[in-house]
């Protein structure tokens, strides 16, 4: 669906991003983790076009990614941004724009749009917020009506940086079931984690970056096995098993 | 949250739909009050028919030369400035921004002065110029905005010193050329005493389109309000799309300061004005802000026309003294600003 090769990218002439090859496959849950600063931010921006490389090549259902535009662009990939300020708007609205990347003549909304916008705050549990404003909410609240807007774009491919920020430990949890039912859907999911324990549990694919770079990659079992992230993070890794679940521990 | 609270948070929202519908009558009425009302006594009734049957008087000549083009100014007025007052505020992301306070209709009245300095019989073009100058100003302060990533605070502050600066160059223009701009003081405060329909036509071949426009393309700044990353992902080509709201901002703005002067107040606080009303959401807030900022410079006006009569003073002065205490109100009210 998308594919990375040699890609280098940065900000104002400085490369945050060096030499990154990556595949992302259909109807997978892709978690980027790394410490702070390693460049996974920068990653999911070049991976929604956000942030051109500066050499190598992205490829979106083939095709390069600069070879789209915008907006069809949107109808293909939904980003989900780290940091946002609270707009003056209520959960419903906000959610339904959403359903930009399908806004035509004469530039109003439709009832598929508003069903749409309807069934993902359902999924995320925000219905009940519709006529609120995003103001009143919680920044965990605010943090699901986000990830409403990104479902009701209706894309294949999802991007979500850091999603689990705010919300706490049953949210986090009730947000991952979320995310593997999108990717049920066929849908592919593409996640930075600072919680290595829901990356590892939750993951199809696991990738690791220090420093701008890729340093390890695969299945979540053989990432954890594979010393890479206990070098990077300066952790030990253990795990207990239980009926059939893998809990991840850190020391 | 509660459901009480999510409840007790959905029993302040009016219907918009009866909002807009009180909004458009109160437009009309204060349209009809404007042609009725004046300095003087006469009788409108006897004007009207005068006019239609082409009989000279000077009831007709009122009507026709003085009350019509200033009811019809105000209303256009009052609307353009409190939409562009909403579509800076949306692209600045910034509240206390409006076209009075960032320098936006200073940069519209220098061009003016300016236009009228070199091309003094050029009424049509005073328009044109001021949408140039409008826009002047307003790129500067979202140039600052952009390479400094200034906070709030600091961005209405290099718009007040921007506004300072465009302002006084026409005060340097109309300084040194008295004759450039007759009536300079009434300019500055902003007043619909002078208007005529021949300043006034070339202005709403401006305003109205613009507009339109901005009512066909409210969703688009809702998106573009979100932040440039967010609508760019939502599919929006965030740079022409913000290059369109900054000239129909300086079109709604330039448009009138073409005919009115800087007329303060009304680009600020008709939009939280109608917060209050209709909610945040551009479909909804473009219009109630159009149309009470229509009805509210036109009522204003009517006021500086009746208070003192004979006399009358700029509607700038008065819609001061009402809009800066009920500003001061809504701040008081909404948490110490902290809502707006």
């Amino acid at each position: 669906m998308i594919e990375l090769t040699a890609v280098t990218a940065g900000y104002g002439g400085e490369d945050k991003l060096h030499d990154i090859h990556l595949r992302l496959r259909d109807g997978e849950i892709h978690t980027i983790v790394g410490p702070n600063g390693c460049g996974k931010s920068t990653l999911l921006k070049v991976l929604c076009g956000l942030l051109s490389p500066s050499a190598g090549r992205v490829l979106v259902e083939g095709r390069p990614v600069g070879s789209y535009t915008p907006r069809e662009l949107a109808r293909r990939v939904a980003y989900l941004p780290q940091g946002r300020d609270i707009p003056s708007i209520t959960v419903g609205r906000l959610v339904l724009h959403g359903r930009f990347p399908y806004l035509s003549y004469p530039r109003h909304y439709r009832e598929e749009d508003r069903a749409a916008a309807r069934e993902a705050m359902t999924r995320t549990g925000v219905l009940g917020y519709a006529e609120t404003p995003m103001a009143s909410l919680s920044g965990g609240e605010r943090q699901k009506v986000y990830i409403a807007m990104a479902l009701a774009q209706g894309t294949p491919v999802i991007l979500l940086d850091e999603p689990t920020t705010y919300l706490d430990i049953g949210h986090q949890l009730e947000l991952m079931r979320l995310v593997q039912g999108l990717t049920a859907e066929g849908k592919t999911v593409v996640l930075v984690l600072h919680d290595l324990d829901l990356a590892l549990r939750f993951s199809d694919r696991v990738t690791v970056m220090q420093q701008g770079r890729i340093v390890a990659g695969g299945r979540p079992a053989e990432v954890a096995a594979g010393g890479q992230l206990e070098a990077v993070f300066g952790v030990h890794i253990g795990h207990t098993d239980d009926d059939g679940i893998r809990h991840y521990y850190f020391e | 949250m509660t459901t009480s609270r999510i409840s007790s948070i959905r029993k302040h929202k009016p219907r918009p739909g009866l909002v807009l519908a009180v909004l458009s009558a109160a437009v009309l009425l204060s349209a009809v009050l404007g042609l009725l009302c004046g300095s003087v006594g006469m009788d409108v009734v006897k004007a009207a028919r005068d006019l239609c049957t082409g009989v000279a008087s000077a009831e007709a000549t009122i009507l026709l030369h003085v009350r019509l083009p200033r009811m019809l100014g105000g209303l256009a007025a009052g609307g353009a400035l409190a939409m562009a007052g909403v579509i800076i505020q949306a692209m600045l992301g910034n509240p206390l921004a409006g076209p009075n306070i960032i320098g936006v209709n200073a940069g519209a009245g220098m061009a003016a002065v300016i236009c009228c300095a070199v091309l003094p019989t050029a009424v049509g073009v005073l328009p044109l110029a001021s949408l140039i100058g409008a826009f002047g100003a307003m790129a500067l302060v979202y140039t600052v905005a952009r390479k400094t990533g200034a906070s709030r605070i600091t961005l209405v502050l290099a718009g007040v010193i921007i506004n300072s600066m465009l302002g006084a160059v026409s005060d340097s223009i109309t300084t040194l050329m008295p004759d450039v701009l007759v009536g300079a003081n009434t300019f500055r405060m902003g007043s619909l005493s002078g208007v005529t329909l021949a300043s006034l036509l070339p202005a709403l071949v401006l305003i109205l389109p613009a507009a339109v426009v901005t009512l066909f393309l409210s969703n688009e700044l809702d998106v573009l309000s979100l932040g440039d990353d967010t609508a760019r992902t939502l599919g929006m080509s965030v740079r022409p799309m913000r290059l369109v709201f900054m000239i129909l901002a300086a079109a709604l703005s330039g448009g009138s300061v073409s005919f009115c002067g800087l007329l303060g107040f009304v680009g600020l606080i008709v939009p939280h004005m109608a917060r209050a009303l209709v909610g945040t959401e551009s479909r909804l807030l473009l219009p109630a802000s159009g149309l009470l900022g229509a009805s509210f410079l036109c009522l204003c006006d009517l006021l500086t026309r009746i208070i003192f009569a004979p006399f009358e003073f700029p509607v700038g002065i008065i819609m001061a003294f009402l809009g800066g205490p009920f500003f001061l109100w809504l701040l008081i009210r909404q948490k110490g600003g902290k809502r707006i």
